[in-house]
């Protein structure tokens, strides 16, 4: 029963007055019922304290000014001025391009070191079944490239200072 | 037009003021405009929070999503204040469901006994009074919703109409919300009122 008349108590109508949620015609009545009846006042002040302990409550946390201060964020008007009309998705695909510009270059400036300036490395050679040689830098090389034929023959007359690989055949049997 | 009416008027021409300077690349106004809603922010999200940390937290977030989106703030739908506002209920939310999740999973898998996140911490305590423990203690025990609506009405006032643009819901929601918050809010704080009240 929301209909309030001046001669009637407030009763549960104290609660939505302090809460402003009464319409403007109750508003009026419960305003000028509070002004004769005692109880009823007490009734709405204490409806009031509660809305007053948990204000001063909620101020009583806050902190002081200089740690507020302290906790302000970067404006964007502290950024330059072409960062701050970039949006994100813009700033990663720039960092993104720089990224890869600085490793490439990087890359292609050690593979020049290697030719250039470093000294030279010795080129090793694997024979494989089909007999190619298989080099493992393929950076030109001041060190003469030998064919498999070669090696072979240098394996060949190396091996042959101990022991002779052709030895003179026997002497034919005189069949007379 | 009334003294009230005129000081609102001049205090919103000077909001209008620093949100431009703030919009053609104005250090000092966005100092200003931090300086007049710091406190608010942080005051709301730490009664949301309850903690210390994550509430400073969410106040640096809060407003570097402003500074940085203020160009796409509308003065005709919502008060700077009102847009602040939701900005920040909306981080403390996510905030609150990151830890509830983190709490819950360890909880199920460690059996750990778990901190209450609402308690106040020591150096927080000596700044309130025993009442007003009591009634930070009597706005933990609210659900988050009710708590939302609570700090909105009795903190700064805002009118049924402005929480629900905060929260995102119909003003007779927000209105239901109340009703209920500050019942249980005076059931909790009864014998707390009564005792002051003879006193």
């Amino acid at each position: 029963m929301n209909e309030t008349t001046p001669g009637k108590h407030v009763g549960n109508l104290a609660s939505d007055y302090v809460l402003g949620l009464l319409g403007p015609e109750q508003k009026r009545t419960v305003s000028r019922h509070i002004r004769e009846c005692v109880n009823c006042r007490q009734l709405v002040s204490a409806e009031k304290r509660i809305g007053l302990l948990v204000r001063s409550t909620i101020e009583a946390t806050g902190p002081g000014q200089a740690q507020l201060s302290s906790l302000m964020p970067e404006s964007p008007a502290s950024r330059p001025g072409w960062f701050s009309s970039v949006t994100i998705r813009q700033q990663v695909a720039i960092a993104s391009i720089i990224l890869v510009t600085f490793f490439a270059g990087f890359n292609l400036l050690s593979r020049q070191e290697i030719g250039g300036f470093s000294a030279p490395m010795s080129t090793a050679y694997v024979a494989t079944a089909s007999h190619t040689h298989t080099p493992t830098s393929v950076t030109s090389s001041p060190t003469p490239i030998l064919r498999t034929s070669e090696i072979a023959a240098l394996t060949i007359s190396s091996s042959s200072l101990n022991q002779p690989l052709i030895t003179p055949a026997p002497r034919p049997v005189d069949a007379r | 037009m009334s003294a009230s009416e005129a000081l609102v008027s001049t205090s919103q021409a000077k909001l209008d003021y620093w949100v431009e300077q703030c919009l053609a690349g104005e250090e000092s106004a966005y100092v200003e405009v931090y300086n007049q809603y710091a406190g608010v922010i942080y005051r709301l999200c730490f009664s949301l929070l309850r903690h210390k940390e994550d509430a400073e937290e969410v106040l640096q977030d809060t407003f570097e999503y402003a500074f940085r989106k203020l160009h796409n703030f509308d003065p005709t739908r919502a008060s700077l204040k009102t847009w602040l506002y939701q900005i920040a209920v909306s981080r403390c939310r996510n905030k609150r469901r990151r830890k509830w999740l983190q709490t819950t999973a360890i909880s199920t898998f460690a059996r750990e006994q778990v901190v209450d996140e609402g308690a106040i911490s020591p150096d927080d305590a000596i700044t309130l009074t025993e009442r007003q423990l009591l009634v930070w203690n009597a706005l933990g025990d609210l659900s988050p919703k009710l708590r939302e609506t609570a700090i909105l009405r009795y903190y700064d006032g805002l009118t049924y109409a402005q929480i629900g643009e905060v929260l995102k819901i119909p003003s007779k929601t927000a209105e239901s919300r109340m009703r209920l918050a500050h019942k249980a809010l005076k059931i909790q704080l009864t014998e707390d009122i009564s005792s002051s009240s003879d006193s």
